[in-house]
């Protein structure tokens, strides 16, 4: 970044009004460029088109809170608190989330220390979204993250408790395991099959019950389209279901109905993952996007 | 008999809880909150999209994340029309009284046919725009639709956020103090709220029990179905 560009992005960037040195702003401007053109080299052009389009104002203000400005800290509880609140109370409204939010102001701070300097997590903010909506991301992976975390720690019942007593039912139907195990197979193929946007709607709608406006503002499209696509996705995963079941396992009308049904009785789930090592066109179609230095 | 049952209805409840359980496993690292939230703003480029909706499309864990940010946009975010003018402030008394007397003749009494069972709170607004099936140029009339979650309510635009605690129990909020309570899983009564404000979420543990949440990010709780509120 040339000196003239610098100076400009400060001056948008209203970085004078929270004392953020010329320097440290285009230190921030680099890290986000960095990060964004990962592995590629921007002409000028792009480069002045990237800055151009990010939320300079924001990031100025994140810089100075990283730098321990006073103001700017104060500027950020007063304007940023209450809307942080509001979104860890929708997120969850008896206070879980709250607490969430209420414990990142240390990070953000800069409480923790590496090296014998202070870091804060407003060093991640890059200024490709609005400060906000990073702090709700913040709040939502943390959040999500909790209720994982406490999942997954919730106790096993004990060997004689009455809950590992029970045993499961056994199937009236001696086939319904067979069929079961064979509908799972053939869902979790014809799931790994679909286009990456396909399956992200699949899971948004069923797994975690987005609605059709949520699923728009995630995929860029109106809920009508979201609503198309759900419903064109759903008849794919039912040919290919059904196709499989009948090439693969030889099932006839009848077979194929009892798979259907056999599922919805069967406890267990798709390992996803385990379909999609099988497609390499797949594994080819991600990298790695996280920031090593980034603990968020 | 089960041979009877409609494949695609059974299709959808298999999709329901086998991608909600199975946890599918990332191949790679998951998205950072910066990613995250430049996906929300529109600020990754296509390159970058395509990659994150690869990644997201297979990793529960971001999936989740992602549904989290999208409950946290506001109400006003969504679909408050920016007002210009002078706002005349002795109007504020008479226009509450109006929209609450309109809303109370508006809001459905009849019978409710619920949709299949959120388990949690959604956010404000998303059914401020609701599709109607006539609208889907695609659907067959053999084929369950899918955008069936916030088309049944006679007065979509009112609500905001459900819950459902247990299969017959239905809890909903919306705008101006709207509060309804459903426990038979289909009929609901509005209940009384002591504010006229925007309810943008509620959680509920049972249909004595709930917590709702205002625009203003006030909350207010109930210990018996909604006859009294109290702030917490």
């Amino acid at each position: 970044m040339d000196e003239a560009q610098a100076a400009r992005l400060h001056r948008e960037a209203q970085a004078p009004r929270w004392n953020v040195p010329q320097a440290a702003l285009a230190e921030a401007l680099d890290r986000s460029a960095a990060k964004a053109f990962a592995g590629r080299t921007p002409t000028p052009a792009q480069l002045d088109s990237y800055f151009s389009a990010l939320h300079l104002s924001d990031l100025a203000l994140a810089c100075a809170c990283a730098l321990g400005h006073d103001a700017a800290w104060d500027h950020f509880v007063a304007e940023f608190r209450p809307a942080l609140y509001r979104a860890a109370d929708a997120v969850d409204a008896s206070g879980g989330a709250r607490e969430v939010a209420d414990a990142l102001y240390a990070e953000l701070f800069g409480l923790k220390e590496r090296d014998g300097e202070r870091r804060s997590l407003f060093r991640y903010f890059h200024g490709r979204s609005s400060l906000s909506t990073w702090l709700r991301s913040l709040v939502a992976q943390r959040y999500v993250d909790r209720i994982r975390e406490v999942r997954r720690h919730d106790p096993i019942p004990e060997e004689t408790s009455p809950a590992a007593l029970v045993a499961p039912p056994e199937p009236a139907n001696p086939d319904q395991r067979r069929f079961a195990a064979a509908m799972r197979a053939a869902l979790g193929l014809a799931i790994a099959a679909l286009a990456p946007r396909d399956r992200l709607r699949l899971g948004c709608y069923y797994a975690q019950e987005m609605t059709l406006a949520q699923i728009g503002r995630l995929t860029g499209e109106h809920e009508a389209t979201v609503s198309r696509h759900l419903t064109r996705t759903r008849r794919e995963v039912r040919g290919a279901v059904e196709r499989q079941l009948r090439d693969q396992h030889h099932f006839g009308e009848q077979e194929i109905s009892e798979c259907f049904a056999a599922i919805s009785a069967d406890a267990g789930a798709i390992n996803l993952g385990d379909w999609l090592e099988r497609s390499d066109s797949r594994k080819n179609s991600s990298a790695d996007r996280s920031n090593p230095e980034d603990p968020s | 008999m089960n041979a009877k049952r409609d494949r695609d209805h059974l299709l959808e409840e298999a999709l329901t809880h086998e991608l909600r359980a199975t946890g599918a496993p990332a191949a790679d690292a998951c998205l950072d909150v910066e990613t995250m939230a430049a996906w929300m703003d529109g600020g990754l480029d296509s390159n970058a999209m395509a990659m994150a909706e690869a990644h997201a499309s297979t990793c529960e864990r971001c999936q989740a994340q992602l549904a989290t940010v999208a409950r946290t946009v506001p109400v006003a975010a969504i679909a408050r029309p920016q007002t210009r003018g002078v706002w005349r402030w002795w109007l504020a008394p008479l226009a509450a009284s109006a929209a609450a007397a309109t809303l109370w003749m508006v809001v459905p009494q009849e019978p409710y046919v619920a949709p299949p069972s959120p388990a949690v709170s959604a956010p404000a607004a998303e059914s401020a725009a609701p599709i109607l099936e006539a609208a889907r140029p695609e659907a067959q009339p053999s084929a369950p639709a899918v955008a069936v979650r916030e088309q049944k309510t006679e007065a979509p635009e009112l609500v905001t956020a459900r819950a459902t605690p247990s299969a017959n129990v239905i809890w909903r909020v919306g705008r101006a103090g709207l509060v309804q309570l459903a426990t038979d899983g289909r009929t609901f009564t509005r209940l009384p709220f002591p504010e006229a404000v925007d309810l943008t979420a509620v959680t509920a543990t049972d249909e004595s029990h709930a917590v709702v949440t205002a625009a203003d990010g006030r909350t207010f709780q109930t210990a018996d179905g909604g006859r009294t509120w109290q702030r917490p």
